[in-house]
């Protein structure tokens, strides 16, 4: 089976992200793992859109309609990063708000706490 | 004259952007305003109801004038405009018990999440392009994690956690889905994707419906995603698990099935439709049995209500047009008794200020009324006959 | 504790394997354009942009990007409201070097031009709103960076938060009651405007005019949250 480096960096971002969200005891170190497995969706969804051979999808002079790489998977990915930057910002609010209620930002720790 | 039914969509987009002016203007009519946009959005949703049952035809909304596939299309047809309906009321209800239930400041911004949580579910039931159904779903869910942890105690910021983790890793998946079947097949039409689905190679179709699932599952409660419901019913202010338990779940339910039911005539439909019968199953018994151990009124009516959901998921897993009916009513009967047993429960709570079941010892001499809502709620629930959910 | 770290690597490596399989039958850098090559075939006629990932974004997908203007909106409320004290001041206490203050105070100018350029040609160069927004709320950032007293004006930037939004949403309605459809591109099919200019800055339809309002809300949506998230508070 072969499969392009681009898929590739893809799925090894994704499966990166997911360990630590997996594994990692720490809650800010959990919300990077979640960041870095958004940014792996994101790569998979533009390497998608690649046709070999041709250009950005900016229709000036020398690149044609037929010269252009698809322009939907690029559109679909500003949506994602966008919408991934809001998960982020509102879950490191609640993090702020756990560290100033329970002190402690260790998931064990919490999950004891709260009984 | 039918493309004004967009107006359910902006309507409450442009209420949600005018709140920070009313509040300017005065601090007070934010929760009166918020009962009067939930009240001509149910005008307009009755509107668009009676449009489609009188006329037998679905209204299709094309956003930008541009045909589907081209544009974005937003797919009207029967059961929408009844689930618009609903969440509309629904809506209407829980904005005239908020107006008394919510004390935690600031009131102004939790109009804003409410206005948007309701915008997101009507989104998601009435659209028939798969990335516009990831966007809704991300308003929902993002306006969910925002609500849930809007008590600001150490029990509401937990439970908003385990859901914002849970939830980032469902739409993240769901992203995957969503990028394989492009991959394949060059649109993102949900119509137009059933059509062409029987030429995608079977295993790219079996991983990318798998994911799609998966993240779709994480908003629709099943097991063993589902952990961070009960503790999210529990936390959120009272008029917002209400809200959660009556649409948020459905509509997310509502998606998977439809993306589901596109392919049908694929040879892995029968493997999707088993894993989700198993699920399903195994959400009922292990919502049940934990049921019982509760000794907090809310975390135990949460339990029940994901169980309720599990047995809407197996109807519609069976695949036979009988199942699909089945499970249609039932959504539409758990959406009303869940409604109203959240309600009473809520209310209880605001005017004693206690959740355990000890505290509603002895309610039917102190508040009649809502001990008589609360014992019908009780009783549909369990199936007796004569009341619906049987 | 091995266990653990043991069952997630396996299950990872999985699933990874899984993906990998079907990604192999998705060939990288083949041609499967199906709506994709109708776009680039008409972008030019249809909308007027030369840059046709802002075509797809705000014309034809339009639907898409309100949704998304509303998640920045809805996290800029949740951090507000989850963050919200009685009394919220900032608690800085050394102020930026010599060097920091009077250079942020230069440059503060030109990084709020260059965010708007890249909004306002967002037809013709790559970018748009959403780069263009974040770069002014970058340079207010380095102002909070630079100054231990300095805040926004906080009142404001909620009001015109708000009635940005409000604008994209009454473009889009004026579409409904001018064309017929809902975020109709009144300007450039119904009045006209602009047909002679493509490729130049006046032209486009309303691509320029959403990309304002969207530039201008994601500035200040991105520096209230910072705000929020800067500010300590007494109870």
């Amino acid at each position: 089976m072969n499969i392009s480096v681009y898929y590739f960096g893809a799925i090894s971002l994704i499966l990166t992200g997911l360990y630590a969200v997996l594994v990692k005891r720490n809650l800010l170190k959990i919300l990077v793992g979640l960041s870095i497995m958004e940014t792996g969706v994101n790569l998979l969804l533009i390497s998608i859109g690649y046709i070999a051979g041709r250009s950005a999808p900016i229709l000036s002079e020398g690149v044609g309609p037929n010269k252009a790489v698809d322009p939907i998977p690029q559109a679909l990915v500003l949506t994602a990063i966008v919408i991934g930057v809001a998960t982020t910002a509102l879950a490191l609010t609640v993090a702020i708000n756990l560290y100033e209620t329970y002190k402690t930002l260790n998931v064990e720790e919490l999950r004891r706490l709260r009984g | 004259m039918s493309q004004y039914a967009a107006l359910l969509i902006a309507l409450p987009l442009i209420s949600a952007f005018f709140v920070p002016v009313v509040k300017r203007l005065s601090r007070r009519a934010v929760m009166p305003f918020l009962v009067l946009i939930t009240a001509v959005q149910t005008g307009i949703a009755a509107w668009v109801f009676n449009e489609v049952y009188t006329t037998g035809k679905p209204i299709i909304i094309m956003a930008g004038g541009f045909r589907p596939p081209v544009g974005i299309n937003l797919y009207i047809g029967h059961f929408a405009a009844l689930f618009a309906l609903i969440i509309a009321l629904v809506s209407l209800f829980m904005a005239a018990f908020s107006a008394k239930a919510i004390t935690v400041e600031p009131k102004d911004k939790y109009a804003m999440l409410f206005l948007l949580l309701m915008l997101g579910a009507t989104g998601m039931i009435s659209t028939g392009d798969i990335f516009n159904l990831f966007v809704f779903m991300e308003i929902t869910a993002i306006s969910a994690y925002a609500l849930t942890a809007y008590n600001k105690t150490g029990e509401a910021s937990e439970a908003a956690m385990k859901y914002i983790i849970l939830g980032g890793i469902g739409s993240s998946f769901f992203l995957v889905g969503i990028a394989l079947i492009y991959g394949s097949l060059g649109t993102l039409n949900l119509a137009q994707i059933g059509l062409l689905a029987s030429r995608m190679n079977p295993a790219v179709l079996q991983a990318s419906l798998a994911m799609l699932v998966f993240g779709l599952a994480v908003e629709a409660e099943l097991f063993p995603l589902n952990a961070w419901a009960p503790d999210a019913y529990q936390a959120a202010p009272h008029p917002v698990t209400t809200m959660f338990s009556a649409f948020v779940v459905k509509a997310g339910l509502y998606a998977m099935i439809r993306i589901m039911y596109l392919f049908k005539d694929t040879p892995a439909f029968a493997g999707i439709l088993r894993l989700v019968l198993i699920l399903g199953t195994l959400t009922v018994v292990i919502g049940e049995l934990s049921a019982l151990r509760q000794t907090n009124v809310k975390r135990m009516f949460a339990y029940s209500s994901i169980a309720q959901v599990g047995f809407i998921a197996v109807g519609f897993a069976l695949g036979t047009q009988a199942g699909v009916n089945a499970a249609v009513f039932h959504m539409v009967n758990h959406a009303i008794v869940k409604a109203l047993m959240f309600l009473a429960a809520g209310y209880v709570a605001v005017e004693l200020g206690g959740v355990s079941l000890e505290d509603f010892r002895g309610l039917g001499r102190r508040m009649p009324l809502t001990a008589f809502s609360i014992t019908v709620g009780a009783i549909s629930v369990i199936g007796i006959p004569l009341f619906n959910v049987f | 504790m091995v266990m653990k770290r043991a069952i997630a690597i396996l299950t990872l490596l999985i699933i990874g394997y899984w993906m990998a399989s079907a990604l192999a039958n998705v060939p990288f850098g083949a041609d499967k354009m199906l709506v994709g090559q109708y776009y680039l075939d008409h972008v030019k006629a249809q909308t007027g942009a030369v840059n046709a990932v802002t075509a797809v974004v705000v014309n034809y997908r339009g639907f898409d990007t309100l949704g998304e203007v509303t998640v920045l909106f809805i996290a800029s409320t949740g951090v507000a409201a989850l963050l919200w004290r009685r009394k919220r001041e900032r608690t800085a206490k050394t102020e930026g070097s010599v060097v920091l203050t009077t250079g942020s105070r230069l440059l503060f100018p030109f990084i709020v031009l260059f965010g708007a350029y890249i909004f306002i040609h967002g037809h013709l160069t790559p970018g748009g709103g959403f780069p263009g927004g974040a770069t002014i709320a970058t340079a207010f950032l380095m102002l909070y960076l630079a100054f231990s007293t300095y805040e926004i004006p906080h009142r404001g930037f909620e009001i015109t938060e708000g009635l940005a939004g409000m604008g994209y949403v009454a473009v889009g309605l004026v579409g409904l009651a001018v064309g017929g459809y809902f975020l109709f591109d009144w300007i450039w099919q119904s009045w006209g405007w602009g047909h002679a200019n493509i490729g130049r800055l006046f032209s486009a339809g309303f691509i320029p005019v959403i990309y304002t309002i969207i530039g201008i809300k994601v500035g200040t949506e991105l520096s209230g949250i910072v705000d929020s998230m800067v500010k300590e508070g007494g109870e």
